[in-house]
């Protein structure tokens, strides 16, 4: 019998991976799917499913001596192959499975799906800190301060300082202690905590609202 | 370029450049110094952040307390020392196994408290491979120390493997990326109609430096189908990125992707990963590009 061409092989294993991936990304429950359930799998599907997986499984076990004689024959030092072997094969479960252990990770950053309604909303809101400056109230936004391009204090943060700030800036008092201490350093009075709506449509402060109850 | 030996498997046969191998040591010691001096890290224990619930550590609980509480800070302070040592070539070996240990330590403590998701953690792969690598070679202060004059070169293959290996790390991410936002394909098909980054553009539009540049956003974000374009965009780059293996035909275009990819998003808000990508374009470029100022063998 004449062998597969090349391409429709690796069309077929490359199908074949997705599937098992497919069902091994569903074995734990992921971060990822906490905006959105991901639509339940029917029982015909599964069935399909796992057929295919066993598929897969019988040829990786043909291919398995093949795959050994290809690793054994990399040029690579032994001792750095182990290691950099391992790491990458418990990485790749990780990314099967939707898991980050640290140093392990599926770099699953922006993977999920949210509501339509969510989606599409004209109108956002959230906690923010409000900055009152000489030219009216402005809402601050510290991943733009960790830019020195586009930064309007002087905090000296970097992307990551500025990423830290804007996690934590409304929910750790010292965290706004650090700013109130830069802001009026600056001249500026106290900035406030408050619960604040964006248009979406042009990305400008639409309304502001008093604080909840209990907020500092 | 030569289209017979242009897979992985067949360029890791290929012979490197210690000067390539070099400056990629060089450049990430530099990195993992602006890393580690980062006001970031001394910020998160300023605040008194704890650590966040869904970041999990490889570590068993007790131990990832213990590390945290008592290891990351103080070597940060040997961490910067080390990485800096690195990047001059100066107790190569060393400093670069005293780098990974210091960065892997301090970045378990930066990791369980940042949400996260972030871009640091992917240099820990590239530090290994620099603790098992000859990158003191060349453009080192090692190579000017007299017990080490005279010190043959390895085989020209052992320069090869070590760029080889971050080509495969740095695809590894990038594949991994497009899965995530794929798998479960049920989800995938919802994450591709853009909702998600309508969503995401929302979130941070007053974060967004694109409104600073325009003084206002330049499109209406309620809109739909410029994130399902993007959102088709951001798989087709990170699965493109498999092509690395391929062919080294890829490496411009994914590059230039992945790199577009990263800027995209920042201009919507998100920093992170431009770094990351740039750190990385040696890796990219021809070692026959470095041989004529590769130390001559004896």
């Amino acid at each position: 019998m004449k062998p597969w061409p090349k391409a429709l092989r690796g069309l077929v294993a490359g199908a074949l991976t997705l599937n098992v991936l497919d069902l091994t990304s569903t074995i734990e429950p992921s971060f990822i799917d906490h905006l959105r359930e991901t639509p339940p799998r029917s029982e015909a599907a599964l069935w399909v499913q796992l057929a295919l997986a066993a598929v897969a499984a019988v040829l990786l076990v043909r291919a398995l001596p093949a795959i050994a004689r290809t690793v054994r024959a990399l040029p690579i030092p032994r001792p750095a192959l182990v290691v950099l072997g391992l790491f990458l094969a418990i990485d790749a479960v990780h990314v099967a499975l939707r898991q980050e252990h640290y140093p392990f990770s599926n770099v699953g950053m922006f993977s999920s799906a949210v509501p339509d309604d969510l989606a599409a909303t004209p109108i956002r809101s959230d906690r923010k800190i409000l900055v009152l400056e000489p030219t009216g109230v402005q809402a601050m936004s510290f991943l733009l301060e960790g830019n020195p391009w586009f930064a309007r204090y002087d905090f000296g943060f970097d992307y990551k300082a500025g990423w830290i700030m804007h996690l934590y800036a409304t929910s750790y008092s010292r965290a706004l202690a650090i700013v109130t201490e830069v802001l009026v350093a600056q001249g500026l009075p106290p900035p406030r905590i408050v619960q604040v709506a964006w248009s979406t449509q042009t990305g400008e402060l639409i309304n502001r609202e008093p604080p909840p109850a209990g907020a500092p | 370029m030569n289209a017979v030996a242009d897979t992985w498997l067949q360029r890791l046969h290929l012979p490197g450049s210690p000067t390539q191998l070099a400056v990629l040591r060089i450049i990430i010691g530099l990195h993992v110094f602006a890393v580690l001096s980062s006001p970031a890290i001394p910020l998160l224990d300023r605040i008194g952040a704890t650590p966040y619930p869904l970041a999990h550590s490889a570590l068993p609980d007790g131990l990832a307390d213990f590390v945290d509480a008592h290891l990351a800070l103080p070597l940060r302070e040997v961490g910067l020392l080390a990485s800096l040592l690195l990047a001059l070539g100066l107790f190569t070996r060393t400093s670069a196994v005293v780098t990974t240990v210091c960065f892997f330590v301090t970045q378990h403590y930066w990791f369980r408290r940042a949400s996260f998701h972030d871009d640091w953690l992917y240099l820990c792969f590239d530090l290994l491979v620099l603790c098992f690598a000859r990158c003191g070679d060349a453009l080192a202060l090692d190579t000017r120390l007299p017990w080490n004059r005279g010190r043959p070169l390895a085989a020209p293959q052992s320069y090869r493997w070590p760029i080889e290996a971050m080509v495969l790390g740095f695809a590894f991410v990038y594949v991994s990326a497009g899965l995530a936002k794929l798998l479960p394909l049920r989800k995938g098909l919802l994450w591709l109609d853009g909702s998600s980054a309508q969503a995401f553009a929302g979130e941070f539009a007053l974060d967004a430096p694109i409104r600073l540049l325009f003084g206002t956003l330049p499109f209406d974000l309620a809109v739909q189908w410029p994130f399902t374009l993007a959102s088709w965009a951001t798989v087709v780059i990170e699965l493109g990125a498999g092509l690395l293996l391929w062919s080294r035909r890829a490496y411009a275009p994914v590059f230039v992707g992945i790199l577009g990819l990263h800027l995209g998003i920042w201009m919507f808000g998100i920093p992170g990963f431009v770094q990351l990508a740039l750190v990385h374009l040696p890796i990219f470029l021809d070692p026959r590009h470095f041989a004529r100022m590769d130390p001559r063998r004896a």
